[in-house]
Formats: C-alpha cells, sequence, structure tokens
C-alpha cells in the first residue's frame, strides 16, 4: 500500500499486484497474490517489480500456484452457483501464489555512487510489496533506441507497449544463438537483429543464407506472399551472393555475385565434416592426408578424382593406403563432387574471381554479404560451402588481428556470421572439427562472432551451447532441447517452465550478455510500417556514418 | 434519542448487558443492532489523555500510521486492512453499540413457576391481563460490540459499561453503516461465548445487510473476514454463510 520509494507519476502507473510472502535467495520469491487480481492475469515471464525498504527488485514471473489455508475446503468445494461464497474465499481461504526470480536490483537512494543495476546479492524483506513494471522500468534496464544507438528494439514485454532492447554492442561480442521449433520466428527475428546492426553499424555480416530468405525477400505464411529481404532495406550495404544464379534470376532476386570454389580450396577437414552425410569411415581421414602429404593442399582433390586403377595401386603401394579405403573414399568424393557440379569445380574451369577474396574485399569495404544457396540447401552443399569459405575468412581475420597487435593497422571490423542448422555444424562430434567450432570459443578475439539460428539445440556441443552469449528462444518442446538452451544459465529451473509456456508464434525468451535479465518478449513484426519507418532512419548522411564507424572500429 | 426506548438496561457487564423489553413478547430481534446512552467519556489515563494533550487536541494518535494508505474510493477490502481513516461524524451522539443475542420471556419474580392455563391468546390476555402487565416479563441481553466518542466509532470495548436503568434503543440504518464499516465487530461476536454464535454472526450480517439495502460487496467483504477468521475451520465458515445468502 505504501507509495514511498517511487515517484508519483511512476507510482500511479504501477499496479500492485500482491505481497512477498516467503522466499530464498537460491530458490526465488514466493507472493501471495492480492485478492482483487485474477491468477489468469498472472502469466509466466512477466516482468515485475518488487518494492523492497533499500532496493527496487526486477523479477520475472516463474511459476503461478494455487493455494489454499484450509486442506478441508478442497474435499468440499462450494458449488458451482454459490458466487458469494466463492468471492468470499478467494484471496483468503483460497489464493494464488507466484513464484518470483528476482534478477536485478537497482538502490532506492539515488544518490549513493554506485545506485546502478546490479545483479541480486539479497532478497526483500516479508510483506515486500510487488508491482507491475512501467515503461520507465523497462527503459531504465532494457535501455532505450532513441537515448543511445547500442540499442536496438526487438519486442515487447508481455502485456506492455514498451520496447525491449538489445544492447548491440555486447551482443556482437560474442556468440549468440537464435533457438525455437520450426515455425516460432526465428528466421524473422534473424532478420530483425540483422537489420539491427546493419541500422546501426555495429559489424559486418555475413550470412549463409540456406532457404534464400534474407538477401532480396523472404517468404512468409499468411497473407502477404513474401516480406522485403535485407538488400531492399540496405541497397549497396548490402551484397548478395549465389550458388545458384539460375534459381536467384527465376526467383527475380538480383544478385551481386556469383560463387564457384575451385577444387583447390577443399580441404581434408571440410571432407572430415561430412562425415555422417557421406558415411565416410574413420579411415578416410588418413586416407585424405596421404593424399595431401603426396599431392599437396592444393592438388590432392583433384588429383585423387582423377586417379584410375593403375595410379590408384601405385600410390596405395608407395604411401602404404589400402586401396579399399582410397577407392571408397574417392567414390564418395566423387558423389560429392557430381553433386557440387554447378559451383565446386576445377580449378581450370573456374570462370569468376575467386569468391573468398570477392567477399572479403565487401566484408572489409563494410558491406554485409548475403550468401544465398538457391537450390543447393542440402545440408551437405550447405556445410561444405559454408565451413570452406568460414575457414578462409576466418584466416584472414588471424592474419589482420594479428597484424593489428603488432602495429599500427586497425583491428578488423567486427563480422557476424549467420548460421542455420547449426547443430549439424556444431554437434559434439565435429564441433572439435569444423571451424565454427573454433570460432565458438575463441573468435570473439579475433572479432568474429556466430548468430546461430537453429531448431535442435540439443545437437549443438554443450561446450559451445554455454559458450553462446545471448540466448534468443523461441517456443521449445523437446526437453533435451530446453535443457541445452538452459545450459550455463544461472537459476535455470525458473526459466524452465517459462520457456516451455510460450506462444508457438512471435514470443521468445532472450537472456544472456546483451540484456541485463533474462526477458519473454512478444517480439516485433518485421516489415511492417513501423519496422520500415525505423529502418529509414539508418539512411543517415554518409559522412555520420562514417564518423560511427571513426568512432567503433578504431 | 428521542423516540421511545424500546428497553430498558437492567444488569451490564463490560462485554455485556441486558434489558428488559417495554413489550411484552416483543424484545429487538435477534442480531439487531441496538444503542445505550453514556457519558462518551473516554479513559482520561488511556486514548483521550493522549487526545487531549495542549496542541493535539484534534489528531488521532493512529493517523500517523493510517495515513501511510492512499484512499481515494475506498473500498471494504481497504477498511478491513486497516487502511481508511477514522471518519469523524460530529452529529453522532455517544453510545455504547450492542448487538441482541438473546431474548427471554418468564415471570417477572423468577421464584414463581408459571403454569399453564390452555386458553387462545385472545382468551388469555382478556382473562389475564396481569399477566402481561406485570407478571411477566420479556428482556434480552446484547453483545457490546464497540461505542461512539466524539463523533468517531470505535469498534472495540468501551472504558466502562453501560449504566443501568439507561434506555436501549435501536440503532438507525445510518448507524448501523457507520458502526459495521470495519469488521472488526465479527470477530466480537465469534468469540463470544454463546450457544449460537454462528446464527449472531450471520443474523447480525443481514441486519448490517438490510440497512444499506442489500450490498454484496458488503457480504463479501464481511465474509472474508469471517474466511481469516475460522482460517482452520471451514466449515463454520460455511455454515455462516450459509445463513447469511439465504
Amino acid at each position: 500500500m505504501s507509495d514511498e520509494g517511487f515517484d508519483k507519476s511512476e507510482a500511479a502507473a504501477r499496479r500492485e499486484v500482491g505481497q512477498i510472502v516467503s522466499g530464498s535467495l537460491a530458490k526465488g520469491l514466493s507472493m501471495k497474490l492480492n485478492s482483487n487480481e485474477s491468477v489468469e492475469d498472472i502469466r509466466a515471464g512477466k516482468f515485475v517489480v518488487v518494492d523492497g525498504e533499500k532496493h527496487q527488485f526486477f523479477s520475472m514471473i516463474t511459476d503461478v500456484i494455487l493455494d489454499t489455508s484450509a486442506q478441508g475446503l478442497l474435499a468440499n468445494p462450494p458449488s458451482r452457483g454459490n458466487h458469494l461464497m466463492r468471492q468470499v474465499l478467494s484471496g483468503t481461504t483460497t489464493y494464488g501464489t507466484v513464484e518470483l526470480r528476482p534478477m536485478l536490483m537497482l538502490p532506492k537512494d539515488r544518490g549513493e555512487p554506485d545506485s546502478e543495476l546490479r545483479p541480486v546479492k539479497t532478497i526483500p524483506g516479508h510483506f515486500s510489496a510487488v508491482y507491475t513494471a512501467t515503461a520507465a522500468d523497462v527503459c531504465r534496464i532494457f535501455g532505450d533506441e532513441a537515448l543511445d544507438p547500442r540499442y536496438f528494439h526487438v519486442g515487447t514485454p508481455l502485456d506492455m507497449d514498451t520496447p525491449v532492447c538489445l544492447n548491440l554492442e555486447r551482443f556482437i561480442e560474442r556468440s549468440n544463438g537464435i533457438f525455437g521449433k520450426s515455425g516460432t520466428g526465428k528466421t524473422f527475428l534473424t532478420r530483425i537483429v540483422l537489420c539491427g546492426i546493419i541500422k546501426n553499424n555495429k559489424a559486418v555480416n555475413l550470412v549463409f543464407d540456406m532457404h534464400s530468405e534474407y538477401g532480396w525477400k523472404g517468404t512468409v505464411e499468411g497473407e502477404r506472399a513474401e516480406v522485403r529481404g535485407l538488400k531492399q532495406y540496405f541497397g549497396d550495404r548490402v551484397a548478395v551472393f549465389s550458388l545458384d544464379p539460375e534459381s536467384s534470376r527465376r526467383r527475380d532476386a538480383p544478385i551481386d555475385f556469383e560463387v564457384q570454389i575451385p577444387y583447390s580450396q577443399v580441404t581434408v577437414d571440410d571432407v572430415v565434416l561430412l562425415q555422417n552425410e557421406l558415411n565416410l569411415s574413420p579411415t578416410a581421414v588418413e586416407t585424405g592426408y596421404a593424399l595431401v602429404s603426396r599431392f599437396g593442399e592444393q592438388r590432392w582433390l583433384s588429383q585423387l578424382l582423377g586417379m584410375d586403377a593403375d595410379t590408384m595401386a601405385e600410390f596405395c603401394e608407395s604411401n602404404n593406403v589400402h586401396q579399399a579405403a582410397l577407392s571408397a573414399l574417392q567414390r564418395k568424393l566423387r558423389v560429392l563432387a557430381e553433386s557440387c557440379r554447378s559451383f565446386l569445380k576445377d580449378d581450370a574451369e573456374i570462370e569468376v574471381d575467386d569468391a573468398v577474396k570477392q567477399i572479403m574485399s565487401y566484408l572489409e569495404s563494410g558491406k554485409n554479404v548475403v550468401l544465398e544457396f538457391g537450390q543447393h540447401k542440402q545440408p551437405l552443399r550447405y556445410m561444405l560451402v559454408a565451413n570452406i569459405l568460414t575457414r578462409r575468412i576466418h584466416e584472414c581475420y588471424v592474419k589482420k588481428t594479428e597484424e593489428s597487435l603488432g602495429g599500427d593497422k586497425p583491428k578488423p571490423r567486427p563480422l557476424v556470421i549467420t548460421i542455420e542448422e547449426a547443430h549439424k555444424f556444431l554437434s559434439p562430434a565435429l564441433a572439435n572439427q569444423s571451424i565454427f567450432g573454433t570460432i565458438a570459443r575463441e573468435m570473439r578475439k579475433y572479432n568474429v562472432t556466430l548468430l546461430v539460428v537453429d531448431q535442435r539445440p540439443s545437437g549443438i556441443d554443450s561446450e559451445i551451447l554455454s559458450q553462446v552469449g545471448t540466448k534468443i528462444t523461441y517456443l521449445l518442446s523437446d526437453e533435451q532441447d530446453i535443457k541445452a538452451v538452459l545450459t550455463g544459465v544461472s537459476n535455470a529451473s525458473g526459466l524452465h517452465g517459462v520457456l516451455a509456456s510460450l506462444d508457438s508464434k512471435q514470443q521468445a525468451l532472450v537472456l544472456g550478455h546483451a540484456v541485463p535479465m533474462p526477458v519473454v518478449i512478444q517480439t516485433r513484426d518485421y516489415d511492417d510500417e513501423d519496422f520500415r519507418l525505423s529502418m529509414m532512419r539508418a539512411d543517415r548522411p554518409d559522412e555520420l556514418i562514417e564518423r560511427d564507424r571513426e568512432r567503433d572500429f578504431s | 434519542m428521542g423516540e421511545e426506548a424500546i428497553g430498558e438496561v437492567i444488569e451490564a457487564s463490560t462485554t455485556e448487558f441486558a434489558a428488559e423489553s417495554r413489550e411484552l413478547h416483543a424484545p429487538p430481534a435477534f442480531g439487531s443492532f441496538v444503542k445505550v446512552p453514556w457519558d462518551g467519556e473516554e479513559n482520561p489515563q488511556g486514548l483521550s489523555a493522549i487526545q487531549l494533550q495542549p496542541g493535539s487536541s484534534e489528531e488521532d494518535p493512529f493517523d500517523s500510521f493510517r495515513r501511510g494508505a492512499g484512499s481515494f474510493g475506498v473500498s471494504y477490502q481497504d477498511i478491513i486492512e486497516g487502511g481508511e481513516p477514522d471518519e469523524t461524524h460530529p452529529g453522532l451522539s455517544p453510545a455504547i453499540y450492542a448487538v441482541v443475542h438473546q431474548a427471554t420471556t418468564g415471570p417477572a419474580d423468577s421464584g414463581r413457576r408459571l403454569r399453564a392455563y390452555w386458553k387462545d391468546e385472545k382468551q388469555l390476555s382478556e382473562e389475564q391481563p396481569e399477566l402481561s402487565e406485570w407478571l411477566l416479563v420479556t428482556s434480552f441481553s446484547a453483545i457490546v460490540i464497540g461505542y461512539s466518542a466524539n463523533g468517531r466509532v470505535r469498534q472495540f470495548v468501551p472504558p466502562r459499561p453501560p449504566k443501568l436503568h439507561l434506555p436501549v434503543h435501536p440503532c438507525t440504518p445510518e448507524e448501523i453503516r457507520l458502526i459495521t464499516r470495519r469488521m472488526d465487530f465479527l470477530r466480537t461476536l465469534s468469540n463470544f461465548r454463546t450457544a449460537s454464535s454462528e446464527e449472531v454472526v450471520a443474523a447480525c450480517i443481514r441486519e448490517a445487510n438490510a440497512a444499506r439495502g442489500g450490498d454484496f460487496e458488503f457480504l463479501v467483504a464481511a465474509g472474508k473476514e469471517l474466511a481469516n477468521l475460522f482460517k482452520d475451520d471451514y466449515d463454520r465458515l460455511q455454515a455462516i454463510m450459509r445463513r447469511v445468502a439465504l
């Protein structure tokens, strides 16, 4: 009942929903719901403020429980028509208990030198009032897009209209994940986040666009058949590369560059990554390295594919390789070469410039690259191409970062690589071999981070998952997936229920490095009028953009 | 209290008093609210002493703790929880309020035992007028639930019991509304050791509800107070609420 501690205007906007009756720092707080509040208005994931004596505690609702003080009542409930008795009992003998998870605390005495948001180290006293959060609370915690370009609006809390913002600078510092079942809105949110990064010039993006959803236009369920892609929003600042120019032409989507990959770019590691898809035996790796040591990194694949029975026998003899293993490897790689024929070519047949050099030069000049796969969306091809390109870009970045450490050269521009179906690259068996595993673990030192989009997080190596900075999770129903997403998250038990109770569309739990506390959001609409307007403001004069770049990247 | 009294106090204690009814067989209704005038002096060493201190005569000692609550549009819930500041009602004359919990009719002389006459009522009153005039008497007792002093209603026992031979009047609906704004009287009633405390509580809630012209909100608020009182006794709560809802 007390409104001490809040400003008058703030107090007016708040509504008391209950009082703290018990709790612990380890397990969270219990609130008795006020008798005039309906249990049904209290949703898991809702954001509330506990008004303690010295601090305000920003908390999330994790569970709602029906409770009674008289057990006898449950055996003999009032009849359905007895409205008086029902009203009498509600809030007195029968009441709602709500479990809260305090996340952050803010000293009420703003005069204190360290009066800023801090993780909770204590809990509020008995009978502290619990209020619904106000717009001011949300802004205080999640920042305001209008005041600070670091922040980018991604959605709103449940039952509120105030934007929840990601801190983009923190977002790109770590690898991040967007998870959720198919059809929950992962791709839309990924587009929104990419737009935010591009608009605010926080990093350059390389998107491995498996389903051709990001470049020129994307598809959408429902009435509208399509939405704008990044290219339509940012024009020159986005370049669309394609593995399948035919498909792009059919879709009437302009492309900037056609990607072809020469055999010389394929390493044994790239092939090892495909061992599940190609059904390779363990000896294939050894055989592959024997080929490399004989023919060199550049020529091993073309040599292998060109071998006939005689040269094979000769090679086996001189290099102590099992012939059956060699011919099996050849057979399987021939299948690979054949299925990727349109973009994976012998060096002599390559018609266009080296794709990696092109991509690097675009990235260096601050342009974002979307690589469309067109018809080549099978995991095998997607993985091969993504791995080959990323490995070389990784090499470039390592080199550039080392140069910047040694001399006057600037650090390379932060790069965010977006991959879909990430569990195929980052499965426990492959995480150590694929370049993406390395990036997820350590590449933030070299200014490269991943944006992992996946529907099966339990397939991702747990070490890598625990290193993911910010996780944005739509509905997941599989128990293992939920557990996987909450790996490395403190107080995971409370969030478990929240995660399992999300709506099946457009509702996500955001937690980790880029937000001060976990929060459930209704993600904003992509490509509606508001979104277009907010992206228009990105069209600032070039000098301004240049100035920001200077500030952000030098 | 210009109207004719319905009774006269013949026995008084701190928590209840007995009165003789003016009319034979016509005591005030069971569970109804009655009042007895009193001098209005609160305990000089207690509450009023604080109030009578120079310079603070207008202040309620509890005001500061009550003031914590914003009280626009006071609901019964607020009143139950003590969030509503005391109102003063300058027109309220000092009185002790009580709820009738028992009425008896019998011989005026307790040593005399009545015998049956085997006659109908009309015949009896014609042939034996002395019965109603002085041989028989109706008396009732009432549980003290509060008092008023200095224009304020207090829901606790007055410092002194009512004096003997004072008139007993029924409370007006306005008074009933005032004294039942807070639900503390329900605790007093339900704690009173009487064979039918559930009946008293239910009857008194019905009276208070009638004084409001039937107010569902009031019934709910009273029920909630009872639910808090009978936390461990759901059957009792149910028994009372069934009697209230009729």
